[in-house]
């Protein structure tokens, strides 16, 4: 029997605010917007330096009962296509973004539901966060007005289709748009970056994720086909899902722990249905599977990774962070920067000295010193340790790589790997030539360059994307209508955790400095540099700046400085001003601003 | 993601540069192994000190007026110029003929008494700069003043405050014939947070927000670079990367004999100058000697109140150890603290560690780990080679290759990698 599966199975679309785009990346290693011919990144802005949209395309594949990939399905092969589209974003009605508060439930915010969705739980943020984002506005009991909900859409020939709600009383009422191709297939465009609040005048910004009265055109949701066969019988695709995200600031460079990587993380440790097919990368996962031991979270001792596919990929996205995040040491992760002794097998000791430095993610002791030196879920225990409510954070205030990135760079460690690089001395591998575009290629490279923790709330989606009982198997969620606990798997589900509006949480997650318990000193933590640089090189050259350094001048006069918690202005900095921004580009071996 | 305050009088604090300061426009690159800090820093922190303590820090402070807060009736430029034999006795000190006739019977609360001032002035291989074939040799002269009682000082907390003048000279006595070039200061604030805080004066004693050092002279060349309080003082004092408090180093006698058998072979001076010759076995040696060993066993009382087990802490007791009663030069091999003690340094590897005591124990015997800690060299033995050694791609990373201060020649850098590489 004919199966037929939507590819990539998450699509990424980005906010812009251009008329033009760009398509999100389709193959592994091969960053959006990268010029093959030319060895660069095309300009990331137009003429008017207003910011290109990222739009995530969507292509049907035939399989056979193997797993195999046949084809790719295109107008030329069936009589018809159409695509059915339903995007949302609920931040809205949603329950204020409050660190783990809802996770600690299984099923995940039964706790919450049950209270007074109007009760202050938050005293001391934002003038007093209730449980739910509006309720302070009694004047608002309708939900659905605090909701945009364009409602499934569908398109069936080459053309556009705005997604457009025309029953919210949001003052946002456009979540992007649709295009079918002329091959069929189909492309998703996010929002223009848009945001706006439902108030005359609107109420300043106050906090980095629940602003009421505020909304924004981030969207998530669900992507369907009904493909139409030349002898006339339909058949519907294994749907496939989007998430729109900010802009990606830095695509070049990964974040230590990309969405990708949490997702095969799952995928490993519990088991996702993954029918490998001819698809090597696939096989791998299956084979992990395989290997993967739940009592010790480690790999059995039979499986070897690759060098260049395992282990170099976490290691390069650390170094990478040199460019994007400056630090005191000027020389920080330089170890790294040394991939032909890092692959050498008799290098045990190297090995063991950058491994040794890796926080360890079962740990249950909150490990302040170790690397990624990036806060995590938990900040919420960070904060309150802070500010003298518990005696110490919890281990997950920290980031950490996820079990089976750990258990790779394990094996690396204890010498179980094939050494297999094959670049030289050279800061990093070359961006890959292209190849044939594959289903889980897509899956990949869609996904590769999102954030995958930490999740406080996260770039593009939250901690819900850990769900288990979503997947239908191995990356791909199962269609909706299904509930977890109180909430309803549909559209909008992973956007309406996001911060609201997107820009706050943009500023605010910058470079930031705590210190340790027993220290007088700080050390300097990140959240997701490689997406939001904190610090950017102009060139090669030249020493870092901050890179938000345009809107500094508008700092309120009494705040201390331009990322003080007082200074409100930057939110309405970010707000108005984040296409002003500049993108990070791969130049020689550096990562720089683009000019 | 919830922002938290960054606070000037932390960051001020920090090893690490406020982010503020990270945020000036377009800058040559770094390019320093020890982070210089920057003026404003420096500023901040002298104002947090002024704050503290009430000390003078402002512009036209002076190493006098420390002195005088200290409650001590000298100027900096007797401080500097004075015979430590006269600094240390009380008689001499108070003698009109022959001594600057400071009235030590009432001075700010008390009878100055013995061990109130200690001074001495030694050799000091690590201030100079050894990127030259004909490295100019460094001296010190320090001074001790435990702050008087009535003073301001005391009443701000501060127990000490400790002087460290840095002269240049062929010899000693060419040295300190002259004037100090850059004079660093510690005030010894044990109830204090950091314990330890720093200031510093330029050559004319005026309060200055650098010091001046050849830390870099491998990457910059030997013309001297600014490193800003606190930033560059706390880069040798045990504080960066270690999250605590900066720690007094010890003195160690040893290493200046050591150091004249490489890089200062022309240097014939007595190596602890005030003991006018460098035979162990004599009396003014001994006496020179016991000012340096009061010294650190102050130095050790500190280490102990910041960081018991830390690695200075051990080396500071190690020396003591050594010097219980013997003050005769120790062999580097000889001097190793690693415990168990069959994990030190063996006579095998004499040739190596004499390699890493020339080449690394300048910065470190005090900064992050020490040479003399065999397993802590073993550890690091690796990223060591990594250092030396340098892939194309990080010998182009500011701040990575080692040593920072001089140029290793090829041969050098084979045999210190073979060793490193043995210890693996």
């Amino acid at each position: 029997m004919t199966t037929l599966r939507i590819h990539p199975a998450t699509g990424v679309a980005r906010l812009g605010n251009s008329d033009e785009f760009f398509v999100g990346p389709e193959q592994p290693g091969i960053p959006a917007n990268w010029n093959v011919s030319a060895g660069r990144f095309d300009p990331f802005k137009d003429a008017t330096g207003r910011v290109k949209r990222q739009a995530a395309r969507f292509r049907i594949f035939e399989f056979d009962d193997a797993g195999n990939a046949i084809r790719e399905i295109t107008l030329a092969d069936v009589t018809k296509i159409e695509w059915r589209v339903h995007v949302a974003n609920r931040k809205g009605s949603f329950f204020t973004f409050n660190g783990q508060r809802g996770a600690e439930t299984d099923p995940p915010y039964s706790g919450r539901h049950a209270e007074p969705p109007d009760k202050i739980e938050k005293p001391n943020r934002g003038r007093g966060q209730p449980e739910r984002r509006n309720r302070r506005d009694a004047a608002e009991p309708n939900r659905r007005n605090l909701e945009i909900d364009p409602g499934e859409q569908a398109i069936s020939a080459p053309g556009e289709l705005e997604l457009v709600d025309n029953v919210t009383a949001a003052p946002i009422r456009s979540l992007g748009k649709i295009r079918m191709e002329a091959d069929g297939r189909l492309l998703f465009f996010g929002g223009v970056g848009q945001t706006a609040s439902s108030a005359n005048p609107a109420p300043q910004i106050e906090e980095y994720a629940n602003n009421d009265t505020w909304f924004d055109d981030v969207s998530d949701g669900v992507v369907r086909a009904n493909v139409t066969l030349r002898d006339g019988s339909v058949i519907s695709a294994e749907s496939a899902w989007v998430i729109v995200g900010p802009p990606d600031f830095a695509p070049c460079i990964g974040h230590v722990v990309s969405l990708y990587e949490t997702l095969w993380d799952l995928a490993v440790r519990f088991g996702f249905a993954a029918r490998a097919g001819g698809d090597p990368t696939l096989a791998d996962l299956v084979a992990q599977q395989t290997a993967w031991q739940p009592a010790t979270n480690d790999f059995a001792a039979t499986y070897r990774p690759s060098f260049t596919d395992h282990i170099y990929p976490i290691l390069c996205r650390a170094l990478g962070a040199q460019d994007v995040h400056q630090s005191p040491r000027a020389d920080f992760h330089a170890t790294l920067a040394d991939w032909v002794r890092l692959s050498a097998p008799s290098e045990a000791r190297l090995r063991a000295e950058v491994f040794k430095r890796i926080r360890d993610p079962s740990s249950t002791v909150p490990d302040w010193l170790n690397m990624p030196r990036g806060l995590g879920d938990d900040f919420t225990s960070l904060d309150e340790f802070e500010d003298g409510r518990r005696d110490a954070p919890s281990a997950r205030a920290f980031l950490s790589l996820t079990h089976v990135q750990y258990a790779l760079l394990k094996a690396w460690k204890e010498g179980r790997f094939d050494s297999d690089w094959r670049f030289g001395d050279v800061r990093f591998a070359p961006v890959p030539a292209p190849g044939p575009v594959t289903p889980h290629g897509l899956d990949g490279a869609a996904l590769e360059n999102c954030v995958g923790g930490p999740f406080f709330p996260g770039i593009e989606v939250g901690w819900l994307i850990r769900e288990k009982s979503l997947y239908s198997a191995a990356f791909r969620f199962r269609d909706t209508g299904m509930t977890v606990g109180p909430l309803i798997f549909q559209a909008g589900f992973f956007s309406q955790q996001m911060a609201q509006p997107w820009t706050a949480d943009f500023y605010d997650c910058h470079k930031e400095d705590h210190t340790p318990d027993d220290s007088s000193e700080p050390l300097i933590y990140m959240w997701w540099t490689a997406q939001r640089p904190d610090d950017v090189l102009p060139d090669a050259q030249s020493a870092h700046r901050r890179w938000v350094e345009p809107f500094d001048a508008s700092k309120e006069p009494s705040a201390q400085g331009p990322d003080d918690i007082t200074n409100l202005a930057r939110f309405e900095q970010m707000r108005t001003r984040w296409h002003e921004l500049s993108f990070v580009v791969l130049e020689g071996d550096s990562y720089v601003e683009q000019k | 993601m919830l922002l938290r305050v960054l606070t000037s009088v932390v960051l001020s604090l920090a090893i690490d540069p406020p982010l503020t300061a990270m945020a000036a426009a377009a800058q040559p690159i770094v390019r320093e192994a020890i982070t210089p800090g920057s003026e404003q820093e420096a500023r901040k922190y002298y104002d947090n000190l002024t704050k503290e303590f009430g000390v003078n820090t402002s512009a036209d402070a002076s190493l006098s007026d420390l002195i005088a807060f200290a409650g001590y009736p000298l100027s900096a430029e007797q401080l500097e110029s004075l015979d430590p034999e006269i600094l240390i006795s009380s008689e001499r000190l108070g003698a009109c003929n022959g001594g600057p006739c400071v009235n030590t019977r009432d001075m700010a609360g008390a009878v100055l008494r013995s061990g109130d001032i200690l001074a001495a002035r030694f050799f000091a291989p690590k201030i100079a700069c050894v990127e030259t074939s004909k490295p100019n040799p460094g001296w010190r002269k320090l001074v001790r003043l435990r702050v008087r009682p009535d003073s301001g000082a005391s009443k701000a907390g501060i127990e000490a405050v400790i002087v460290l003048f840095n002269f240049f000279g062929p010899t000693g006595a060419a040295a300190f014939g002259g004037h100090s070039v850059n004079t660093q200061v510690m005030l010894l604030a044990p109830s204090h947070t950091n314990r330890l805080y720093w200031m510093d004066f330029d050559g004319a004693g005026r309060l200055s927000f650098a010091l001046s050092a050849t830390f870099d002279a491998g990457l910059t060349g030997c013309a001297a670079r600014q490193y800003f309080v606190p930033h560059g003082c706390n880069a040798c004092h045990g504080s960066p990367g270690n999250l605590r408090p900066p720690m007094v180093n010890y003195l160690d006698t040893d290493h200046w004999f050591d150091r004249v058998a490489d890089d200062f072979a022309d240097v014939t001076d007595p190596l602890l100058f005030d003991a006018h010759n460098n035979d162990t076995n004599s009396p003014e040696f001994a006496r020179a000697f016991d000012v340096i060993r009061q010294f650190n066993e102050e130095a050790l009382q500190q280490n102990n109140l910041v960081h018991r087990e830390s690695f200075e802490t051990a080396a500071a007791r190690t020396w003591l150890g050594i010097h219980a009663a013997s003050d005769a030069h120790v062999p580097p091999v000889a001097r190793g603290f690693s415990t168990p003690p069959e994990t030190n340094w063996q006579a095998t590897e004499a040739e190596g560690l004499g390699l890493l005591n020339r080449f690394c124990f300048r910065c470190h015997g005090s900064v992050r780990f020490s040479i003399f800690d065999r397993p802590g060299v073993v550890s690091r033995a690796a990223n060591m080679r990594q250092r030396i050694k340098p892939s194309a791609v990080q010998a182009r990373t500011p701040g990575f290759k080692m040593p920072p201060d001089r140029t290793l020649t090829p041969e050098q850098i084979t045999t210190l990698d073979n060793f490193l590489k043995s210890l693996e």
